[in-house]
């Protein structure tokens, strides 16, 4: 009973995160208890995209629920001003959340 | 393992040192490829050098691509060649000119799978492209055996292999026999 209502909750996070097929069947699978090793042998992919995709997923479901954290924020405008980015923060966003 | 912010950024000025750009292009290759800031300069330069030389190509020119194609920035050396190596089979087979390189992302399996559509397609003398669903479809009601004459090449083998086993679990049965051309 739980756990359908974890995965209804999390069903209706994905929805409103506009999340890719394949960041939804890892987040899926992840919550499920699979491993990233697990992961990277089933989709033929390297641990670190795996991992890569799974975080950025996380990040677009915290962006859409206002829980992206504030260093999220600080880092971008930090590197903006560090290399002379003519980009806005909200484009650095848009870009590591894509 | 955690990095700090100054960390990343000076990671990103070192890269731009090794790789003699600019660290304001490469902030800008990062944020279309993020391991560029935690990947370490030196593993990232060593990389870039063994698949040019296994390529047989400049650096500045594969840097040039990875620039293009950011996923080349962290991907191995032997992934990446075995990629072009298959993409340049795809051509032989098809008997175009094979020595361009290029870069594609798909999995080997996927990038098998569109030569095996092609000896397919070409076999049967069809003309429009079949996708996966529809191959599978197509050949189950086709109920054949195929008899394919490959180029020689060092990744035969492993088109082999693949079109071996995805008979098998589509099919239960070997459908696909080759014969390997020495020319």
């Amino acid at each position: 009973m739980k756990n359908e209502k974890n995965h209804k909750k999390l069903e209706r996070l994905k929805k409103n995160a506009n999340l890719t097929e394949i960041e939804s069947e890892l987040l899926d699978e992840r919550s499920k208890g699979k491993t990233i090793k697990e992961l990277s042998q089933e989709k033929n992919r390297s641990e670190l995209l795996i991992r890569n995709l799974i975080n950025n997923a996380v990040a677009k479901i915290q962006d859409k629920n206002g829980l992206l954290p504030e260093k999220f924020k600080e880092f971008s405008e930090k590197l903006i001003a560090r290399f002379s980015l003519d980009i806005s923060i909200e484009e650095v966003k848009k870009r590591i959340l894509s | 393992m955690k990095y700090s912010r100054e960390k990343l950024f000076d990671n990103i000025d070192a890269t731009a040192k090794l790789l003699q750009l600019e660290s304001k292009e490469v902030a800008k290759v990062a944020l279309k490829q993020l391991s560029l800031f935690s990947q370490k300069p030196e593993t990232i330069l060593d990389n870039i050098n063994r698949t040019s030389n296994l390529l047989q190509i400049e650096t500045k020119e594969f840097i040039q691509s990875a620039i293009q194609h950011p996923q080349l920035f962290y991907q191995k050396p032997k992934t990446i060649v075995q990629k072009v190596r298959i993409i340049q089979y795809y051509k032989q087979v098809q008997n175009k000119k094979s020595d361009e390189i290029v870069f594609l992302f798909s999995s080997d399996n996927v990038l098998y799978g569109k030569i095996l559509n092609y000896l397919v397609k070409k076999s049967d003398g069809l003309k429009r492209a079949i996708d996966k669903k529809e191959f599978i479809k197509y050949l189950e009601n086709k109920n054949k055996v195929y008899n394919f004459e490959i180029p020689k090449n060092e990744v035969a083998q492993g088109f082999i292999q693949f079109a071996k086993k995805f008979s098998k679990e589509h099919f239960g049965k070997q459908i696909f026999l080759f014969k390997i051309l020495k020319r």
